[in-house]
Formats: structure tokens, C-alpha cells, sequence
């Protein structure tokens, strides 16, 4: 479900290696439907600058094209390897990766689009004490995906978190034999609570779970900051129990949203000095509102809310 | 005896629960019960070790022979089951005489959640030391209770031995004790190649095939510490971890083993022409029960998961190709997994209601019995996807991401410099479609199997293109004189697997057949081609396109069994062409249809395979 559509419907990408100088394309592939395997070098143009990537996209007909020097795989195997410790978990381990390719970011490693440049990679310690201060140890986070036409759960993960890890997690199916999943599918906006007295019984007490149909989280990926609040109002969505720094993420992206349609309605009244004025007064409030430490997400070094504004342009329908 | 299996974990079931579960999955009719034995789970300190409670694999023993079943065991050393370092004790992977060494110099870490470990090295003279020891006091719970005494009847020699996944050509093992095995077999003082150099080609391959003999020696050394640990009475065998069978080379292990070497298998109904596919090489090449040790019966939780319907279906898919033994993995849950025959309070999930039916109708067939009747071998050759595996842009990476990556009929050879690795590989393929578009019965035979597989069938087809392996070749050449018909191509092969001219071995096997160079693009001219290698047979498939019919049986050559699959993506009613006065009985369900004029209409789902019960009136 969280896959890009354009991922979902179109799964076919090429790779390119590259090597010598200069540079020339020695491999290029078609992977994923209708792959068509190795085909002609001349499809990529070097250098391998994003207008180049892009009309390589275009003329294969593919949805990404990712650019590797023949060397880099080699180089970040030995410096994941030489860094790598027994008691590291897999956010750790994919940390490390993640920040070994961010530095040959456009020094062997290239794509379109550019999700290397994207992606964060804070280190683990942050990404660790983040994560206590939102979830409680002995706590359960659940999340609930009903099908639109309430026949059945489409997805279920109750997780529990112990010791600062995630170390059970579960789907319905732990649940199935005193709730039904007809049922709680056909009722889930009041048998929602049944659940979770259930999870507080077999896993740990509930800190955070979410309900939701399957068409409201399409319209929450693609829609405005604030739809999230729009639907919980509308009871499409419910998030009970639902932490005090989640409500409060809540009403500041629903503030944000109404400013933003509010400025944009005003924009073509307003003279432009007005417009740069206003502008400049909502970064210094967002700005404000982060170093402030009200931010849950703070000490990251990143803002994810931010980071999915910008990724949710992958999710749109693609032109 | 057949062996249709299911593993139970003892140490992961309570121990109150034992029976129960061991009654249940007799009742359904499973034969063999198997479990691993994990080191790790055992060994309290070097050389203590914990044999109570859950722990307690004697008196578990005890249970599953009073429960009227034998057991299969794996005591490792390489265990997997989900379990942390793979069920080796800490003080193993943390010994850096133990480590495997990666081209790089450093150890080879192998990310398996939840955390990463360093491999051990299979050459490690320490290592193998430290596994004896284990074995040792394996020996002392396992050995009283040997057949017949006790219940147990097999031992697996390892797990899944492909260099802990890691099978990139140029990954590792580059430890000292491995380096020196390397020098004395290539009789050469120089390193070991850590990349691909066209220049060194020859030696590039050379490494790729000594890392299978590597493994080969490996399990030789486990199988002997085992026998000094007074289990040499038992069978052995040993299994192939889920992938494409050009990077294994199933013979040699299992001559190593001194048993059946099996495939490992877990896959979607999406995958059924894959599975086959697989089947149809092990049916081909073992010398000994084609067999299954691992038949995914629910999946780990953190891999893409698999319906029921998904499970009976690929089951379906590899009795149709052709295996006679399989152990559904799981039979009891437990932690670290979803799903299996029973669950964890050894109750039966819905899954035991088809793995029952099916139980029962392979009784009922005496299933181990009954043959598929092929006529045509087609011919697996390693020595250009050797060339492929080695000069692969991915490289360190194992072939299995580019396996992953869907890139067609090529595969992982796809991404070798070498070209003719992919072109090989792609017509291995149109070779088998046309073969089945054709509905010639084939099996799929290893380059290295005997001789004997090869002239179990009336014809030989053998892609090739400018190198052949040349013991194979020599085979090639003995089959012929032996009457069998032998088709080649597109080309002639000139030079060997290391790319040395096959000088006084080059004459063609007699009277050799040849496909044409276009026919790679042309999979129904090379089907009509190849149809003419064997006769038409009685049952076989009037349409639609694209559905297989498998026909199975017994010795005396009457038909007992056959299956209908249908790995497409959408429903079909399938007319198949039958002897007259024959009735077809559902394996798993109820429905019976019976011939009008020679037909019989079988509805197939989606990526789904029928197996029927045949009755033919005399």
C-alpha cells in the first residue's frame, strides 16, 4: 500500500554501469515488467547529469534509472563491512549503508529520481533516543487498514516495543479468535475499542493505534497537509489512543494548511511586497516552531513531516 | 518408506505440548517429523552443553518414536530457523580464525535479522575442529537412538551450503586456510583472483568452480565428524537453498553428502513456472530421491507472506515435476514464523485440512512408486554462466539480486561482460518453452549427473554456444554411440570451459542435430522442431496454449496420476485428450470427470496446478 502508484503500475527500471575515464557506459539494463534485459549502451548519455538520467527514462520507458560507477559496489561493501558490529540491529546496519551511498552521491551513484538526495541518514543514537521519547517501552502500536467495502482487514501490525527495540510484532491473526475479522471490518469505527482492549491483554497497552479505510489513506498520501485532521474529523480515520505530541503534529499541520489555502486565496489580491512579507512570516513562525522543542522529531537533525511533503510528489499520477 | 515430512522445532515447543503435536501430524499423515539441532541453543560455554527441559532433544526423541514416526535431523553446523547467527554460538562467529574473509581483507558479514554476523569460513582448519566437537556431543544424545533402536532415520550434513548466500565470484572466501586449499588445487603460487580480468579469464572461472569443490570438501569433513561421532549408521542428505540451479552444482554435493541433495523451496503461486522448472532439473539430475527438504508451509515474518492457496499450489507444482520426498517447513509454529500445519498449541490450522487430503491420496497411490515418463533430457551447462557469474558488473553481489531484479529470459547473466553467459541462458530457456509448447515430457539434467541420467531418454538437447564443458562433451559423445539422439546449438562448440581449444575432443557426438540460429526468436518453429523428438503422447493438452499436462505411473506403466497446471494468469477450461474409458478422480476434492470422446474438461484457477487420481477401465 505504500508503494508509489507509479511504482505499483509501471515497475520497470534500468541500471547503467559506468566506468574508466572517461566515463563510458559498459551495461544497461531493463529490469522489472516486461524487463528486456541488456540493451544497447547508447541509451544512457554521459555525463550522467539529471536532464541526461531523465531523457534516459523517457526513451526506455522506465520509472527510474539508477547509475553506478563499477567500482562502488565493491568500495561500500568494505566500508559497511569494516564498520559493522555484532550487536548492531537492521536500523543500524541500514543506516551505515544508507549514509555509504550518500557520499558517493553523484560521485559513483546516480538516479533519477534523486532519492539519495532525499533521504536522510541521521545517525542511529538520535534516531534511537527519538524514537523512546515518542514510544514508551511496554507499549503497542497498532495499525489497521480496512478494505473499502468493510468486507475484510487489507492489512494489519500490532507491534509491541520493549527495551527500546521492536521485538514482537503480530498481525490480526493473534487477534482472530476473539474478534472476527468480518466483523470488526463491517463495525471497526466503534469495534476499534475492542481491539485494543485486546492488544492491551495478549501484547501491552495501546500508545498509539490507528484505524483507517483504504481509500482515506490514498487521499491522506496525496492530499493536503491537513487532511489527516480533516478525515480524523470526519471519523474515516481514528487514532486512539493517540499520543499528546501526535495530536499536537495534528493541529500544526491543520493550522499550516489553512494558512497556506488562506495566503494563496489572498495572493492574487495582494501586491507583491505583501506576498513576500507574508512568506517570510510564515518560515520564521516554522522556524520558531522548531527550535522551540516542541518538535517531537527535533533532535533528528531532519524534519519527516517535511521530508514527506517532499516525497509525496512521487505518489501523485504521474502525467 | 515415504517421506513426507514436516519439522517441529523441540526446543520452541513446550515441552507439554510435544505429543500432542507429534499425534497430530502423524494423524494427518506425516512420516518423518525433522528438526534442526541448534549449537547455539545447546552450548552453554565451550564444550557444556544443555540438554534439558525444552532443550531435552533425547527425550523429545523419545516422544516422536512412541508417536509411531522416525525423524530426520540437522545438527548444522549452519542451522538458520530464523535464529540469531544462524545458530552459531557467539564464541564462534566472534573468532577471527574462524571468519571468512571477503576480498577486502575483512570479515563477510552476513545481514540476517535481527542483527548482522561474521561467517564462518568452511576451510578454517579451527572451525572444522570446533564443529567436531559439536557433532561429538550430538553423537552422544543422537546415537542410542538410531534406527532401530529409536527413531531416527537421517541426518542433513549442513544447511543450505551456498556460502552463507554470499555467492558473488569475487566475495570471499579468502581466508588463509581457504587461500592455501586454492593454491593446491590450481597448482598455482599466486593469489586467488579478488576481480574479473578478461585477461585472466580462464583463471576468473577456474576460481568460481573451486569455490564449489570448496563446498563439496566441507561437507565431505562434516560428513566424516559425524561418522567419529558413531552416527555413520544413518542416511544422509542435504539441501540447496531456494534459487536458480546455474549456481550450484548439485552433483558434485551430492557425492559429497553420500545422499539425495534436495531444493529448499519458497514461493507464491506467481512463481509456478519457476518451481517447475527447479523440479525438473532435481528430478533430472539427483542421483538418488528427489526431494524437498524445505516446502514453505507458512513464512517469516518479515518476507512477502503466502496464502494457503499459494502453498498448495507450488506443493502441487513440484509433485508435478516430478518429487517423490518433501518436509513441509513448518509443521508446528513458532516463534520468528507465520503460519504451518499446526499452531503453536499444536492444534491443526486450516492448512491441515488440504495437507491431509494430499497425505493420504500420495498413500493411496503408493506415490513414491509412480514415475513421470519422459523422453527428452534437456541439458543444464554451467561452463558460460561460470564465465557470467564471474565477470558480473554487480559483483560482490551475489547473482541472486540479479535474479531479483526480473530481467528476463537471461536472468543474472544479463549482467555479465561476458556475452555469451546471457545468449546461453536465453536459449536454455526457448529451449524448454518450445519443449513445453510442444508438450514433449522432459526433465532437466545436470551437466555433472552420471551417464546414467543422460541415457534414460531417447534425446539430448544441449544449448551451445562456442565453449561446452568438456567432460560433458565426451558424455555427449558416449550417449550417442549409445543411440541416443543429440541436438546442439545455435553454434558448434570449439573450446572448453576455460576457453581452451577442445582440440582432439572436438568431433561432434554422431549423428548430432542441430537448432537453428534464429529459433531463440522463434519458439514455435523450435517447437515444432522439437516435437519430432519424441513421439505424441496419449494425454496431452488440446488447448489452450500454455497449460501442462503431467502424467504419472506406476511400474507396470499404467497411468495412476496426473496433474493439470496452469501457471498463467487467468481461469481456463483446459480440453485435455485422453485414452478412451477414463475417469479422473480430484486428489483433493471431490469432483470426478469422466472422457466424452477422448476429452476431458478440467477447470484450472489462476496460477494453479489439479491433481487428479486417473481410473481407466480395462
Amino acid at each position: 500500500m505504500l508503494i508509489p502508484p507509479g511504482v505499483r503500475t509501471r515497475p520497470r527500471w534500468a541500471l547503467a554501469i559506468i566506468e574508466g575515464a572517461p566515463a563510458r557506459v559498459v551495461k544497461l539494463v531493463v529490469a522489472g515488467h516486461g524487463a528486456r534485459g541488456a540493451v544497447d549502451p547508447a541509451g544512457l548519455s554521459l555525463p550522467p547529469t539529471p536532464a541526461h538520467l531523465q531523457a534516459c527514462a523517457k526513451r526506455l520507458d522506465v520509472g527510474a534509472v539508477i547509475v553506478l560507477d563499477a567500482g562502488v559496489i565493491a568500495q561500500v561493501a568494505a566500508e559497511v563491512e569494516s564498520h559493522l558490529t555484532i550487536d548492531l540491529d537492521v536500523a543500524a546496519q541500514g543506516l551505515l549503508l544508507l549514509r555509504a551511498l550518500k557520499q558517493r552521491s553523484g560521485k559513483g551513484v546516480w538516479s533519477d529520481p534523486p532519492l539519495l538526495d532525499l533521504l536522510p541518514a541521521p545517525a542511529f543514537d538520535p534516531l534511537q533516543r527519538t524514537f523512546d521519547l515518542l514510544i514508551p517501552d511496554d507499549s503497542a502500536l497498532t495499525a489497521y487498514v480496512i478494505d473499502n467495502d468493510r468486507a475484510r482487514v487489507a492489512a494489519s501490525v500490532i507491534a509491541v516495543k520493549r527495551g527500546g527495540d521492536i521485538n514482537e510484532v503480530a498481525s490480526h491473526a493473534a487477534l482472530g479468535d476473539a474478534i472476527s475479522e468480518a466483523a470488526l471490518a463491517r463495525d471497526w469505527t466503534t469495534a476499534y475499542k475492542r481491539v485494543n482492549r485486546a492488544v492491551g491483554e495478549r501484547f501491552a497497552r495501546p500508545c498509539v493505534s490507528l484505524f483507517v479505510e483504504r481509500a482515506t489513506v490514498d487521499k491522506i498520501i496525496v492530499g493536503p497537509p491537513d487532511t489527516l485532521g480533516r478525515e480524523m474529523n470526519a471519523r474515516r480515520l481514528i487514532i486512539d489512543p493517540a499520543p499528546t505530541w501526535l495530536l499536537g503534529l495534528l493541529g500544526g499541520a491543520t493550522v499550516a494548511a489553512v494558512a497556506q489555502r488562506g495566503a494563496m486565496a489572498l495572493a492574487n489580491l495582494l501586491p507583491q511586497g505583501a506576498r513576500d512579507r507574508a512568506s517570510d512570516l510564515a518560515d520564521r513562525a516554522r522556524t520558531a516552531m522548531k527550535e522551540s522543542g516542541a518538535n517531537p522529531f527535533a533532535m533528528l537533525g531532519f524534519d519527516p513531516i517535511e521530508l514527506w511533503l517532499t516525497l509525496r510528489h512521487y505518489y501523485r499520477p504521474r502525467r | 518408506m515415504p517421506l513426507f515430512g514436516a519439522a517441529m522445532h523441540y526446543w520452541r515447543t513446550p515441552r507439554a505440548l510435544w505429543r500432542r503435536a507429534l499425534d497430530e501430524l502423524a494423524g494427518l499423515g506425516v512420516t518423518v517429523v525433522e528438526s534442526y539441532v541448534p549449537w547455539s541453543v545447546h552450548e552453554r560455554a565451550a564444550g557444556t552443553y544443555d540438554w534439558r527441559g525444552d532443550r531435552d532433544l533425547g527425550a523429545w526423541l523419545d516422544e516422536v518414536h512412541a508417536a509411531g514416526l522416525v525423524a530426520a535431523l540437522r545438527p548444522g553446523p549452519h542451522i538458520n530457523a530464523e535464529l540469531t547467527c544462524f545458530g552459531f554460538p557467539d564464541r564462534i562467529v566472534r573468532d577471527p580464525d574462524i571468519q571468512a574473509r571477503a576480498a577486502h581483507g575483512g570479515p563477510v558479514w552476513l545481514p540476517a535479522p535481527p542483527r548482522a554476523f561474521p561467517v564462518p569460513s568452511y576451510a578454517s582448519a579451527r572451525f572444522h575442529d570446533e564443529v567436531a566437537g559439536w557433532f561429538r556431543a550430538v553423537g552422544e544424545v543422537v546415537a542410542p537412538r538410531q534406527w532401530p533402536d529409536g527413531p531416527v532415520v537421517a541426518l542433513q550434513v549442513d544447511n543450505e551450503p551456498q556460502m552463507f548466500f554470499r555467492s558473488g565470484a569475487f566475495d570471499h572466501d579468502y581466508h588463509p586456510d581457504a587461500l592455501a586449499a586454492w593454491r593446491a588445487a590450481s597448482g598455482d603460487d599466486d593469489d586467488a583472483p579478488r576481480a574479473w580480468s578478461p585477461e585472466n579469464a580462464a583463471t576468473c572461472a577456474r576460481w568460481v568452480r573451486w569455490k564449489d569443490e570448496h563446498l563439496a570438501d566441507a561437507l565431505t569433513r562434516f560428513g566424516a565428524a559425524l561418522d567419529r561421532a558413531g552416527l555413520d549408521g544413518l542416511a544422509r542428505f542435504g539441501n540447496l537453498p531456494p534459487g536458480e540451479p546455474w549456481f550450484t552444482d548439485l552433483p558434485r554435493l551430492e557425492r559429497a553428502v553420500g545422499g539425495p541433495v534436495g531444493i529448499d523451496v519458497y514461493a507464491g503461486a506467481g512463481a509456478l513456472a519457476k518451481v517447475r522448472r527447479r523440479a525438473l532439473h532435481l528430478v533430472g539430475s539427483t542421483a538418488h530421491l528427489p526431494l524437498v527438504p524445505e516446502l514453505g508451509c507458512g513464512f517469516v515474518p518479515y518476507a512477502p507472506p503466502f496464502s494457503d492457496d499459494d502453498q498448495r499450489a507450488v506443493t502441487l507444482a513440484l509433485l508435478a515435476g516430478g518429487v517423490r520426498g518433501f518436509s513441509f517447513y513448518m509443521g508446528v509454529t513458532r516463534d520468528r514464523w507465520m503460519g504451518g500445519i499446526l499452531d503453536e498449541e499444536a492444534r491443526p490450522r486450516p492448512t491441515a485440512r488440504w495437507v491431509g487430503r494430499l497425505l493420504a491420496a500420495l498413500a493411496e497411490l503408493d506415490w513414491t512408486a509412480l514415475r513421470r515418463r519422459t523422453r527428452v533430457a534437456l541439458v543444464l551447462s554451467r561452463a558460460d554462466a561460470r564465465h557470467g557469474l564471474a565477470s558480473s558488473v554487480l559483483d560482490p553481489l551475489p547473482p541472486i539480486v540479479g535474479e531479483l531484479m526480473g530481467l528476463g529470459a537471461g536472468g543474472s547473466a544479463e549482467l555479465a561482460r561476458d556475452p555469451a553467459a546471457a545468449l546461453h541462458r536465453r536459449w536454455f530457456d526457448a529451449a524448454a518453452r518450445a519443449l513445453d509448447l510442444a508438450q514433449v515430457p522432459y526433465a532437466i539434467v545436470d551437466e555433472g549427473a552420471g551417464l546414467d541420467r543422460f541415457l534414460a531418454h531417447d534425446a539430448i538437447v544441449v544449448p551451445t554456444l562456442h565453449r561446452v564443458d568438456r567432460a560433458l562433451w565426451k558424455r555427449l559423445g558416449e550417449a550417442a554411440a549409445a543411440k541416443r539422439v543429440v541436438v546442439i546449438g545455435p553454434q558448434t562448440p570449439s573450446f572448453d570451459e576455460w576457453g581452451e581449444p577442445l582440440g582432439d575432443d572436438a568431433a561432434l557426438p554422431r549423428r548430432a542435430g542441430f537448432m537453428r540460429p534464429g529459433s531463440v526468436d522463434d519458439l514455435a518453429g523450435l517447437a515444432d522442431d522439437l516435437a519430432a523428438l519424441a513421439p505424441v503422447d496419449d494425454w496431452y493438452v488440446e488447448r489452450p496454449a500454455g497449460i501442462l499436462a503431467s502424467v504419472f505411473a506406476d511400474p507396470a506403466g499404467v497411468v495412476r496420476a496426473l496433474f493439470v497446471t496452469n501457471p498463467g494468469e487467468r481461469a481456463v477450461t483446459a480440453r485435455l485428450v485422453v485414452p478412451l474409458a477414463t475417469s479422473l478422480r480430484d486428489a483433493l476434492g471431490e469432483e470426478v470427470l469422466t472422457e466424452e470422446q477422448g476429452v476431458v474438461a478440467v477447470a484450472v484457477t489462476a496460477g494453479d496446478v489439479r491433481m487428479f487420481r486417473v481410473f481407466q477401465k480395462k
